[in-house]
C-alpha cells in the first residue's frame, strides 16, 4: 500500500493542476472542481488495487471525467440543491462566473455527457484537453486510427444531439421555451 | 438531418479548452489535497462486508447476477428439498350419506414417505385399525349447519410399527334424522 500512496502522491504532485483544470473545464464552477479534485484523490487512496494499475496518470484522468460529469448529472437531476454546494477555499469570485452562464458551452458538455466509455475518454482527451491522437492513443492503448475513429463517432453523436436539441427549441417556439 | 455544423461545436470546445483556472485558484486548491491526502490514515487491508455489498447494489449487472446467485445456490436446493421431504398423498373414501346428500371426501396423508406404496400402506393399516376399533378418538368441536350436527374429532392410531398418527376426523348427522346417517371424514394426518 505505501507504494501505491506513494506513486499517488508523484501523481498529485506532477498532474495536479493538470487534473484540476480539466475538472473545471468540464464542471465550469472553481468550488466543485475543487470538491472534485479532493474526492478524486481520496478515492483513489482508497482504492484497494491502486498498487495493480499500470497507468495511473490515465486511470486518474479518467476518473476525475467521470466524477465530472456524474456531478453534471446530479446536478441536472437536482438543480435546486443549492445548500450542498460546499464552501470554496479559494474563496475566490470566479472569473468564469459569465462563462458558466454560456449556454452554448453547457449545452456541449452535457452532449458530451451522454457519450459512454472511452469514445467520451477519447473525446475530451482530444478536444477539451487539446492532446494530439498519438499520445492519446498511447494513454487508451489503442491505435490513433482508432481514436480518430472514436472521436469522430463521437462529434457526429454531439452534433446530433446538439441539433436535436436546437430544433425542439425552435419547434416550441424559441431558444427559451423550454426553460 | 443535423442543422448545427460541425464548425460550430469545435468553435465552443475550443473556448471550453480555453479555459484556464487561476494560479492562487491551483494552488488552493493542491494545498487543500496534499493536507488532506498527508492526514488519511492507514487503509485498512481486511475487506468490510458492507463495503462489498455496496458495491454489488450499485451495478444493475452485479444486482441481478447477486439475485440470481442466490436463487440458484439457496432458494432452489431448499425449495426442492422442502418437497422432497414432505410428500402428501391422497385417498379417496368409501362415500357417505349426510342428510340426504352423499359425500365423498379424500383423506390426505402428509409426511417423509418414500412413495406412494408405502403411504398406502399406512393408509390401509389405519382402515384396518378403524375396523377394529383400534383407536383414541377425542372431540374436538361441535357445530350445527344447514339442519346437520358436525362432530370434529383427533384420531391417533398406533400402526404396528410404533408410530403415532393422528387424523382429523369429522361426522355429521341430521338433525331430524333418526337414521343416524354418520360418517368418518379423515381429513389430514398431523
Amino acid at each position: 500500500m505505501q507504494g501505491g500512496l506513494q506513486r499517488l502522491l508523484e501523481l498529485f504532485e506532477h498532474s495536479g493542476p493538470s487534473l484540476y483544470t480539466l475538472l473545471m473545464r468540464l464542471v465550469l464552477r472553481e468550488d466543485v472542481a475543487e470538491e472534485l479534485m479532493q474526492e478524486l484523490f481520496v478515492k483513489l487512496a482508497n482504492f484497494k488495487g491502486l498498487d495493480k494499475v499500470k497507468n495511473l496518470a490515465a486511470y486518474a484522468h479518467r476518473t476525475a471525467v467521470n466524477l465530472a460529469f456524474d456531478w453534471r448529472k446530479a446536478r441536472d437531476k437536482d438543480p435546486c440543491r443549492l445548500d450542498d454546494a460546499p464552501e470554496p477555499v479559494s474563496g475566490f469570485i470566479s472569473p468564469l462566473g459569465k462563462l458558466s452562464l454560456n449556454e452554448e458551452i453547457e449545452d456541449v458538455l452535457c452532449a458530451i455527457s451522454q457519450l459512454r466509455g472511452a469514445s467520451r475518454e477519447a473525446f475530451v482527451m482530444r478536444y477539451i484537453q487539446q492532446q494530439p491522437y498519438e499520445y492519446i492513443a498511447g494513454e487508451m492503448g489503442k491505435t490513433p486510427h482508432q481514436v480518430r475513429a472514436l472521436c469522430f463517432k463521437a462529434l457526429m453523436h454531439i452534433r446530433y444531439l446538439l441539433s436535436d436539441k436546437e430544433l425542439r427549441y425552435s419547434k416550441k417556439g424559441g431558444h427559451n421555451a423550454e426553460n | 438531418m443535423p442543422r448545427i455544423n460541425e464548425q460550430e461545436i469545435l468553435r465552443r470546445l475550443e473556448l471550453i479548452s480555453q479555459i484556464e483556472p487561476s494560479p492562487e485558484a491551483i494552488a488552493l486548491a493542491m494545498e487543500r489535497v496534499r493536507r488532506v491526502l498527508v492526514n488519511m490514515p492507514g487503509k485498512e487491508e481486511t475487506s468490510n462486508p458492507i463495503e462489498i455489498w455496496r458495491t454489488i447494489l450499485k451495478t444493475r449487472m452485479l444486482r441481478f447476477a447477486a439475485a440470481a446467485i442466490i436463487t440458484i445456490f439457496i432458494l432452489l436446493p431448499l425449495s426442492y428439498g422442502a418437497v422432497k421431504i414432505i410428500k402428501t398423498y391422497f385417498f379417496e373414501e368409501k362415500p357417505v350419506c349426510i342428510g340426504g346428500y352423499t359425500v365423498v371426501t379424500k383423506m390426505s396423508l402428509s409426511g417423509e414417505y418414500a412413495d406412494e406404496d408405502q403411504a398406502k400402506k399406512v393408509y390401509d393399516e389405519i382402515n384396518r385399525l378403524k375396523e377394529a376399533g383400534k383407536y383414541e378418538k377425542t372431540l374436538v368441536k361441535e357445530w350445527v349447519e344447514n339442519g346437520i350436527v358436525f362432530q370434529l374429532y383427533k384420531v391417533r392410531y398406533t400402526l404396528a410399527s410404533g408410530e403415532v398418527i393422528t387424523v382429523n376426523e369429522g361426522s355429521g348427522q341430521a338433525v331430524n334424522d333418526t337414521n343416524d346417517a354418520d360418517t368418518n371424514r379423515p381429513e389430514d394426518e398431523e
